[in-house]
């Protein structure tokens, strides 16, 4: 009954922000609402650890060993990016005290859908959630108010829930699927991965299509990734680390979660569309890298190509799929650090073209020296985290005998490696003009930075047994 | 009334309804292609009330009843009351493929869709095999007619044709289980007022709803 | 047999003596329902009679093609007659003479041969006119063609005796949608086969707007007579085959005896009326389209046609 609470206090934060009250109560209300979210979850993850499930609600609400990962992921974020909106909020409104307790309140609301994704156990309701995070997201996005920001909105809104109404048809065929295999059993993941084997083949494949469509839309697969780049470097930094870092994951966990329905059909390559798909957006993703001349933007693109890998390195079997659960969680600690970095700098320099930013490291050391290890982290470079994921994943394709899928996968990653290096380094090193923003940073964001840091360097160079068992779990659950 | 009756009205309704979306391809005025919706809303609660009387499914019943309120008062209602302004204008929509063209590639979706489907719906009791091939042409063109639009509000109703496309494939497969459709039904109307503020936003502060026109963020490779 | 020739000759017959008085009873309906004062459903007949009494006036640049369109335009019609079913549901001397492919191939003869005349008058308003009359039907055709793809892929066959039983069977397959994008379709060709809105506007006297009717502007006296009265042929031929063939085969005489042939003449007399009631509010509701407008309308026939056989393809 306890995980009922994960999307209960963010929208009792929620509610407190409505009062018309000091900043303080606001911005107070959601950090610990987080932090108790946080709570829940390690909780959660351990009784998933010992018994392999959580039951809150039968039928309803529930965890298992791969959305309690994805749980996790969320809480963390939600904590980091409660406490970088702490300052980095106030910076951006000045003296509005309406439009920041407004900022808040969008925040705890697309919080609270984000973590009704994983606990929902019923496909119907988490569609509903995921139409949400669109919509509750929506406003964040263009909280700027510019003219780019809106654009930026607006193409979010449209085609994501353009993919949300394309994703619908297919969980409504998947639920007449069920409804004529099994005509009693509850409308959950767990029955439609149960009853699958007995469904018409047709069937199966067309839902298949649909939802890959719909949800890759919203995970920025390659063809319909064009609003990504827009909205993650359109949104203020901490929405942008929660965007790019945990709701496409999140969607992503959706296409993951009907993978045993999908294996179920006879004579369908399902890992195949997944290797083809993955391999699609990392290549585009990578040489779309090369040619950005924002650096919001440029962390933006390799979320689309980390969603990419991720989703190949799925199709690669069940050693990939553990690799790329961890990939999951390890981008998005590093894209939130990223993320944070990114806005320090935007706090400073008070623009996000690359071309103006040189010489960070003179100006703000700190920030010069978080952007260049997020920069290394997403990159894949040792001893972050995201390098020993994208190392398992690539051996676990060679294991499983991809082999010029793997070349290409690692030339694919070592052009992003350089599309990001060379910007960053540009950024980092070298001469220019001083910043014309503020040069002190919020305590919080300097806070937020740092503990975004540990993870992703602890994870590294360690995998907690827990986090290891629920890996495990995980991919054999989803490879089977 | 006969069942066979019900099956032809049914399928009159799915016959009209393929054709408002082939219209609404082929409309270049704003006030049009919302009447166009609203029409094409119409057939759609018609088929679901149809169903309703067929298998004696309330839920059904409260998704047709949903579904006028929402999509012939409530919508139209709304985006009048906040964008009257640009209804009113008697310009053209700026489409970027011209309409004979589109219609060509309309003709490629009902293929598509009915190609899809056959396998499918030829186990599957009569409502589905009306239903599904035309719910699918509708997506797979309103999914077009989105793409080939560049001003907000044909994006907008694009967008809800889909919706209505979608919905008009689902009344008929998901019969057994409208529990959860009448959840998506209500969040119909939370998109709308959703996209109805951003659109005002959007068109107070910059003045224009062309969104097209907004050339601020552009693909990499195109600058 | 003789009595099927002599049905035949009652169903040329029907077509030619109430064609005007349709066509007259569409234009009264249109004006009734715009609030103006109509002229009277006869007012054709009057016409035509004008016309007849008059002498003709060729000019010296025309050749024989000029004289000998209207005489073609006038039996074209009367030909499809013979291979429709007019009045009777069983079929007549001339059935198995021609399908539908052939009635439209007839009916093309007279359009040529109207097109070339006009050219022929050496008037440049007819060249104009001509020019736009083949724009339309060069887009009517394929329709037309699809059309009867669609017929025959649920028929088996395109003879239209043959055709006309199989949508009425039960009322799944009337309703089923490929007969209604059928029926749609069908209305759209006919509408611009016949020049008119939002293709054409027949009551137009602009020349430079006009299409359809620029090709007449050189015939005078009985010529331009014949010419008319074709074009009324043609309107209600092709409403004859949209009714009776292709949507409400019903109220047609089953046996060649003269009460049920007069009885099937006033049903599919009330069925010409209830359809010209259809064009007229159809007509009275849209404006003329723009010329290169016309190819969009043309399109979307198209597609209702295309995915009506997709449709029917399918068995849905």
């Amino acid at each position: 009954m306890i995980l009922l609470l994960v999307p209960l206090l963010p929208i009792a934060a929620a509610l407190i922000t409505l009062v018309p009250a000091k900043p303080f109560v606001a911005r107070g209300a959601t950090l610990a609402a987080a932090v108790l979210s946080l709570g829940i979850a390690v909780w959660t993850a351990q009784q998933v650890g010992l018994s392999g499930a959580v039951t809150a609600l039968p039928h309803w609400v529930g965890s298992d060993s791969l959305s309690v990962l994805l749980l996790l992921l969320q809480a963390v974020l939600a904590v980091t990016a409660a406490l970088y909106s702490w300052g980095y909020i106030a910076r951006e409104v000045g003296a509005d005290e309406a439009r920041e307790r407004r900022y808040y309140l969008d925040l705890n609301l697309f919080i609270t859908s984000l973590f009704l994704i994983p606990i929902l156990l019923q496909p119907a309701l988490t569609w509903v959630a995921v139409e949400l995070t669109t919509l509750l997201s929506v406003f964040l996005v263009g909280f700027n108010r510019s003219a780019e920001g809106l654009e930026a909105a607006w193409k979010y809104a449209i085609l994501t829930i353009m993919g949300a109404t394309v994703a619908v048809l297919g969980i409504l065929l998947l639920l007449y699927g069920l409804h004529g295999a099994s005509p009693s059993a509850p409308e959950t993941w767990a029955a439609l991965s149960g009853a699958a084997p007995k469904m018409s083949p047709n069937l199966l494949r067309l839902a298949f299509v649909l939802i890959l469509v719909g949800f890759g839309t919203k995970v920025g697969l390659f063809p319909l990734h064009t609003w990504l780049p827009d909205a993650h470097s359109q949104a203020p930094s901490p929405i942008c680390a929660l965007l790019s870092g945990v709701e496409v994951g999140t969607v992503l966990y959706v296409i993951l979660r009907l993978l045993p329905v999908w294996s179920a059909i006879p004579h369908f390559p399902v890992h195949g569309w997944l290797i083809a798909f993955g391999l699609l957006s990392v290549g585009a993703a990578a040489f779309l890298l090369l040619q950005v001349h924002d650096f919001k933007r440029m962390l933006a693109y390799s979320t689309v190509e980390h969603m990419g890998i991720i989703l190949t390195a799925v199709g690669f079997g069940q050693a990939g799929s553990y690799a790329g659960l961890y990939q999951l969680i390890t981008h998005g600690l590093a894209k939130s650090l990223a993320f944070y970095a990114a806005g320090a700098v935007l706090l400073l320099y008070r623009t996000r073209a690359i071309s103006e930013v040189r010489g960070l490291l003179r100006a703000s050391p700190f920030s010069a020296a978080m952007l260049l290890a997020a920069a290394l982290a997403i990159a894949g470079v040792p001893p972050f985290a995201v390098f020993l994921s994208e190392f398992s994943i690539l051996r676990s394709g060679l294991v499983a005998g991809y082999d010029w899928i793997v070349a290409l996968l690692a030339l694919f990653i070592a052009v992003a490696f350089i599309g990001v290096m060379m910007q960053v380094g540009r950024m980092v090193f070298g001469e220019g003009p001083a910043p014309n923003g503020s040069l002190r940073l919020p305590g919080s964001v300097v806070g937020a930075i740092s503990l975004s840091l540990l993870p992703v360097l602890i994870l590294g160079l360690y995998t907690p047994p827990l986090l290891h068992r629920l890996l495990t779990l995980a991919s054999l659950a989803i490879s089977r | 009334m006969q069942i066979s009756l019900l099956y032809g009205l049914n399928a009159l309704a799915a016959a009209l309804f393929l054709m408002t979306a082939f219209l609404f391809l082929a409309s270049r005025q704003t006030a049009g292609s919302l009447s166009l919706f609203v029409r094409q809303a119409l057939l759609l609660s018609a088929s679901a009330l149809l169903q309703a009387y067929a298998l004696h499914s309330l839920d059904l019943l409260l998704v047709a009843v949903i579904t006028v309120a929402a999509k012939v008062f409530l919508i139209p209602w709304m985006l009048r009351r906040s964008l009257g302004g640009t209804f009113q204008s008697r310009r053209e929509v700026e489409l970027a493929v011209s309409v004979p063209t589109s219609l060509v590639i309309a003709i490629g979706a009902s293929l598509v869709a009915y190609f899809v489907s056959q396998p499918i719906a030829s186990q599957m009791p009569s409502f589905v095999a009306v239903n599904l091939p035309v719910g699918l042409a509708g997506l797979l063109i309103s999914v077009y007619a989105l793409a080939v639009r560049r001003e907000a509000l044909p994006q907008f109703l694009s967008l809800l044709m889909l919706d209505n496309a979608a919905f008009f494939a689902g009344v008929a497969i998901a019969s057994t289980s409208a529990l959860w459709e009448i959840i998506a039904a209500l969040e119909g109307i939370i998109v709308t007022i959703i996209v109805a503020l951003l659109t005002r936003t959007i068109s107070e502060r910059i003045g224009t709803t062309q969104v097209g026109q907004l050339a601020g963020l552009r693909e990499e490779g195109s600058r | 047999m003789a009595s099927s020739l002599l049905v035949n000759l009652l169903q040329v017959l029907t077509v030619v003596l109430l064609a005007p008085l349709y066509k007259g009873t569409l234009a009264w309906l249109e004006e009734t329902i715009q609030g103006k004062i109509a002229p009277s459903p006869l007012q054709p007949y009057y016409d035509l009679r004008k016309l007849f009494r008059k002498s003709q006036v060729v000019s010296t640049e025309a050749s024989w093609i000029f004289r000998f369109a209207p005489y073609i335009s006038f039996v074209v019609p009367i030909v499809v007659t013979l291979l429709i079913p007019v009045l009777t549901s069983f079929p007549l001397f001339f059935a198995f003479a021609g399908d539908m492919v052939g009635a439209g191939f007839i009916l093309g003869l007279g359009g040529f041969f109207t097109a070339l005349a006009a050219v022929d008058s050496a008037n440049p308003y007819g060249a104009v006119g001509a020019s736009r009359t083949r724009m339309v039907s060069l887009l009517v055709e394929p329709i037309f063609i699809i059309v009867f793809f669609t017929v025959s892929f649920v028929a088996n066959s395109t003879i239209p005796y043959v055709v006309q039983q199989q949508w009425v069977q039960s009322s799944a397959a009337f309703f089923a949608p490929s007969h209604v994008l059928l029926a749609a379709a069908f209305v759209m060709i006919v509408l611009a086969e016949n020049g008119r809105l939002p293709v054409d506007n027949p009551g137009g006297h602009f020349e430079l707007a006009m299409i359809d009717e620029s090709k007449n502007l050189e015939y005078s006296g009985p010529a331009l007579a014949l010419v008319k009265w074709a074009g009324q042929m043609k309107l209600m031929v092709l409403s004859l085959v949209f009714l009776n063939v292709l949507v409400t085969p019903l109220g047609l005489a089953a046996s060649p005896t003269a009460p049920a042939l007069a009885t099937a003449i006033v049903l599919v007399s009330f069925k010409l009326l209830i359809f010209a009631v259809l064009i007229a509010a159809i007509e009275t509701s849209l404006a003329k389209l723009r010329l290169f407008r016309i190819s969009e309308f043309l399109g979307m026939t198209f597609v209702t046609a295309v995915v009506a056989m997709v449709a029917a393809i399918f068995h849905m």
